[in-house]
């Protein structure tokens, strides 16, 4: 029997680099980085979404994920909690792998999200096997990857889960598909255009209405609004009249983009509202904080005209939007 | 037009908010009252700016081309860039990289001291003027 762990990692916690598990660099401070990147929408699906889909793909059905919300609400997605405390993670993660040796299991996958990772399951377990080492961790050409195969019965967890897999003998098993550290916005940004290009195997969450031009459920367009190839909206988004979205644009769920706005080479994630008559290129925004990838730059702005969190309340106050416009969804087409 | 005054350069405060422009719109009202005024705003220090200060900028380019003068943006800092980008004003603005730039482009030669040479069509038909008169 096979089981696997997915821990939601926080990319921002320092204490996890004196286990030498990934960390992160660039712009640590954003809130958006502090609330982990892995638990974020990109085309509808968080990468901790993604990873479980991708495990059970590889026959590993039993998939158990840890992660405490540190802060309410859900980030759209499924499986996105906005923020985690990867100490209890970590904790729930040891329970769950006594559950798993108690119960016999041959080997688990351990995978701390932080990165996203394609790689062949069936295969890593198979060289598992081959190696006989009672850890097999993933590597790609940048060093190690927080995925490890665990041999239940001869793996010392006596000081903690993770340590017990730092300390562990371990072979290196390379990591022959795409990898994505998820270490900056950048990374984020990078994720989505690589979808959208098919540069990875993961799809986006929708309907391809178009050659890459992916549409999700609830999702309004106004018919003067135009949609350039490739690029996502996300589930329950409404784009006014008038738009733009091209250049592997993904506009995340329940964001609006209102009159006669371009949106180019961006993300605009989960809730966000995004002004009249503005030209957002080469950004990643997040409620009112944009992060422009081509000065380096991240702003928070104080204009709620401009850029806002775009919540419930604010929604149900655009009915104006649906009176006027003549809006198509996934649905209608 | 362009020897006219004296280029003044004036720094924009670190936050362009709502207060920020007020009290900046008091420093600049004589200025633009002035008989062509040729302004240059230094941008290095902005660090936000709310769409009253965007409003601020274009209404000070109106009034200086109202009165024959001129406003042009030096040293913009990345924030600035970035919100004068999104706002679509970037294009509207002659901008450059150093106030002291700006304030020589003020006394560039205007382009109708330049002697014009003749036209490649004359050198290859000859005066047209005269062509007409013939025929």
């Amino acid at each position: 029997m096979l089981g696997a762990i997915v821990i939601a990692g926080s990319n921002h916690d320092e204490s996890t680099t004196d286990y030498g598990v990934a960390s992160l660099s660039a712009a640590a401070s954003s809130d958006l980085l502090a609330e982990g990147i892995a638990s974020t929408a990109v085309l509808g699906c968080s990468t901790i979404a993604r990873m479980v889909e991708a495990i059970r793909r590889g026959g590993i059905d039993d998939v158990s994920v840890f992660g405490e919300r540190k802060h309410g609400g859900l980030h759209a997605g499924g499986l996105s909690p906005a923020g985690y405390d990867e100490e209890e993670g970590w904790r729930g993660a040891a329970r769950q792998f006594g559950v798993y040796r108690e119960r016999g299991f041959e080997a688990v996958l351990i995978s701390r999200t932080v990165a996203y990772v394609e790689c062949e399951f069936a295969t890593l377990l198979e060289r598992h096997r081959e190696y006989g080492e009672p850890v097999t961790r993933l590597f790609d050409q940048e060093g190690p990857l927080d995925l490890w195969v665990v041999d239940p019965n001869r793996l010392d967890e006596s000081d903690g889960l993770l340590v017990g897999l730092q300390d562990a003998e371990s072979a290196d098993c390379a990591a022959g598909g795409y990898v994505n550290r998820l270490q900056s916005v950048y990374d984020l940004r990078r994720l989505a255009t690589d979808i959208l290009t098919l540069r990875c195997r993961t799809r986006p969450a929708g309907v391809e209405v178009r050659p890459s031009l992916w549409i999700a459920d609830g999702a309004q367009v106004a018919r003067s609004a135009r949609l350039v190839a490739p690029a996502y909206i996300g589930r329950g988004v409404k784009v006014a009249d008038d738009c733009l979205i091209t250049r592997c644009s993904n506009v995340e769920a329940n964001s609006y983009v209102d009159f006669g706005t371009a949106v180019e080479d961006s993300s605009i994630l989960p809730e966000t509202y995004v002004g009249i008559g503005l030209d957002l290129s080469h950004s990643l925004v997040d409620g009112n904080e944009i992060f422009n990838l081509h000065h380096d730059v991240r702003l928070r702005i104080s204009d709620p005209v401009v850029l806002r969190r775009h919540t419930t309340r604010a929604r149900s106050a655009q009915s104006a939007f649906e009176r006027k416009n003549v809006v198509l969804s996934t649905t209608e087409r | 037009m362009l020897n006219s005054g004296p280029v003044v350069i004036m720094q924009l405060p670190e936050e362009l908010n709502v207060k920020e422009v007020d009290k900046f719109m008091q420093e600049m009202g004589p200025l633009l009252e002035s008989n062509r005024p040729r302004i240059v705003l230094e941008c290095s220090q902005v660090r936000s700016m709310e769409s009253a200060g965007v409003e601020m900028l274009l209404r000070c380019l109106e009034e200086v081309l109202k009165r024959d003068g001129d406003l042009k943006l030096a040293a913009l800092s990345p924030e600035a860039e970035v919100i004068l980008e999104l706002m679509r004003v970037a294009r509207v603005f002659e901008v450059f990289s150093t106030s002291d730039e700006a304030a020589r482009s003020f006394n560039a030669i205007p382009a109708d001291a330049i002697p014009q040479e003749a036209s490649w069509y004359s050198t290859l038909f000859g005066d047209l003027g005269a062509l007409k008169q013939a025929s």
